[in-house]
């Protein structure tokens, strides 16, 4: 038998409070906040106080702070009830003020009935408090608005932030139909452009005039541009949400590829090529390999006009864990003050008469080195040539150095 | 050459039609071209039914077949297709004007037996479809059962 004081602004959780321990002959003193309760206290010198966190006027460590000053309630046992979010803010806070014991909120009869009977036994135990000092105590009430507050702003800022990602996900929904669009219904007029243009040159180019036969020519070579043109936007778009699939790669490989693939182009060139062991990474395979293509066929195109082209590829000293790789040729370079402009998508230095480009490939080459979380810068002066380097992460161990890896077993 | 297989070629666009009938005419390596302007026409040739009601011989040794379609797309007639006993052995290839990625994924899932997106350049458009026809209609067998 006991007499306990029930603090609590909800009269439905005093009630329960009541209604669960009054048939056990407990004697149950309700207040409605920390006040009354300080008064009741004071009144009905009750064996256990069970107060609720957050009251108006004042909260519930400003009462357990008050009521701990006086002598008679130094060691009553003290219960805060606290919800489950700030559970542990709850007790260490509360814990300072000496409270003893802790309901969660909700809580099952049971649970309530264990943590009031627990506390009960354990007043004659309880040493005294020290009070808590005055600043924590007068800091606590502002602490716990404070955290409430940040709580408020930061469910505000999560709900902008899912509205966001899900404008974000219609607008990259709606780009992609229309890239699909641009894919499908601009690729086939160009085509046909290209191709009846063909067949006209085949079967009648001898019936054209010389002028004509020009004319011709000029709309095939424009067609084809054209052609190219949407390929290579499909192709950077693809890289706006591709996935990069992670493997071994070896740079000399892809190298060798690239070279015999840009057979072609190199027909009637006189080009001196200084290709150094390049080491493996760990990357995607085909993104690697366009990315490489595209500078060595840039330093092909750009080194067109001397009569004794080099193209040196190689690695330079890296800080850290990246490899980097570099693609120099001795061709038309550029002006360093634009150096920033080279991986904007559509921006030239060349006019394109000059030579051929339609300003997508460095910036494809920028997007697969974001993907693989490397860099990309250039060096180059005007006529001396270009140098474009490549630093990426090498990867594991594992991966970088395969051969002492095979050696050691 | 005798007994080479048809096509059956499914496109909407003319332009895209002319040029494969072109290419495969000159080529000599098809038999019959068969032109269905959208997938539904295509399931119509190929369960005999309106214009294609009274039609006779053989199934196509390969379905040329566009994705980007009116009334039913290429991936549903690949579906359908695959779906039916006595269709699903007849080899399909996508012939399609968009490299999309998903789509790649979709038919080869669906159990296309090819993607291929047709070339600009009209050498390596008339290169590519001789290829196709070439296997198809000459070198492949097809199992004995497809009743189409």
């Amino acid at each position: 038998m006991a007499t306990i004081l029930i603090v609590d602004d909800d009269p439905q959780t005093r009630q329960l409070y009541v209604s669960l321990l009054s048939p056990l002959g407990h004697k149950v003193i309700e207040a409605s906040d920390g006040e009354k309760g300080i008064r009741a206290a004071t009144e009905s010198h009750p064996a256990l106080v069970i107060s609720d966190v957050l009251m108006p006027n004042i909260s519930g460590y400003e009462f357990v702070s008050r009521l701990r000053q006086l002598p008679q309630f130094a060691t009553v046992p003290f219960i805060f009830q606290s919800a489950s979010l700030f559970d542990h803010q709850t007790r260490a806070l509360g814990a300072t003020c000496g409270v003893t014991h802790f309901i969660p909120k909700p809580s099952e009869p049971e649970t309530i009935l264990e943590v009031v009977h627990s506390a009960l036994g354990s007043s004659a135990q309880l040493p005294p408090a020290a009070p808590a000092p005055p600043t924590v105590t007068e800091h606590i009430p502002w602490l716990l608005d404070a955290v409430y507050e940040r709580s408020r702003e930061l469910e505000a800022v999560n709900h902008t932030l899912e509205q966001r990602l899900s404008e974000l996900a219609a607008t990259n929904q709606e780009l992609e139909a229309f890239t699909y669009t641009v894919a499908h219904d601009l690729r086939a007029p160009v085509r046909h452009i290209s191709a009846f243009g063909e067949l006209l040159s085949q079967k009648f180019s001898h019936a054209l005039p010389d002028d004509g036969r020009m004319l011709l020519n000029r709309i095939l070579r424009a067609s084809h541009q054209m052609g190219v043109l949407v390929d290579d936007l499909l192709r950077f778009s693809r890289l706006g949400r591709v996935q990069i699939q992670r493997n071994r790669v070896d740079l000399n490989r892809i190298v060798q590829a690239v070279r015999l693939d840009l057979k072609p182009d190199l027909e009637g060139r006189d080009i001196d090529w200084q290709i150094q062991e390049l080491p493996e990474i760990e990357g995607d395979q085909s993104l690697l390999y366009q990315a490489i293509a595209n500078l060595v066929s840039n330093a092909v195109k750009y080194s067109q006009r001397q009569p004794h082209a080099q193209i040196e590829i190689g690695t330079s000293e890296s800080g850290g864990e990246n490899t980097v790789i570099f693609v120099r040729d001795n061709g038309a370079g550029f002006e360093m003050e634009y150096a920033a402009k080279l991986f904007q998508v559509f921006e030239r230095l060349h006019a394109a008469e000059e030579y051929e480009g339609n300003g997508i490939g460095l910036a494809i080459v920028k997007r697969i080195v974001d993907h693989h979380g490397g860099r990309v810068w250039a060096e180059g002066s005007p006529g001396k040539g270009a140098t474009f380097y490549l630093s990426l992460p090498a990867g594991k161990g594992e991966y970088a150095k395969p051969r002492e890896r095979a050696a050691g077993r | 050459m005798p007994n080479q297989g048809n096509v059956l070629l499914v496109d909407d666009n003319a332009g895209d039609r002319e040029l494969v009938q072109l290419s495969l005419q000159d080529s000599h390596c098809a038999g019959e071209i068969v032109v269905a302007r959208d997938g539904a026409e295509a399931l119509d040739f190929l369960y005999r039914r309106g214009d294609f009601s009274e039609r006779t011989g053989p199934p196509p040794a390969i379905i040329l077949l566009d994705i980007k379609m009116p009334r039913v797309n290429g991936i549903e007639v690949l579906g359908k297709i695959r779906s039916d006993p006595q269709l699903r052995l007849i080899p399909v290839v996508m012939l399609t004007s968009s490299p999309q990625g998903r789509d790649v994924e979709v038919c080869y899932r669906m159990g296309a037996n090819g993607y291929v997106v047709k070339p600009f350049d009209f050498a390596q458009f008339t290169a590519t479809t001789r290829t196709i026809a070439q296997f198809w209609c000459s070198l492949n067998e097809i199992p004995s059962g497809v009743v189409a």
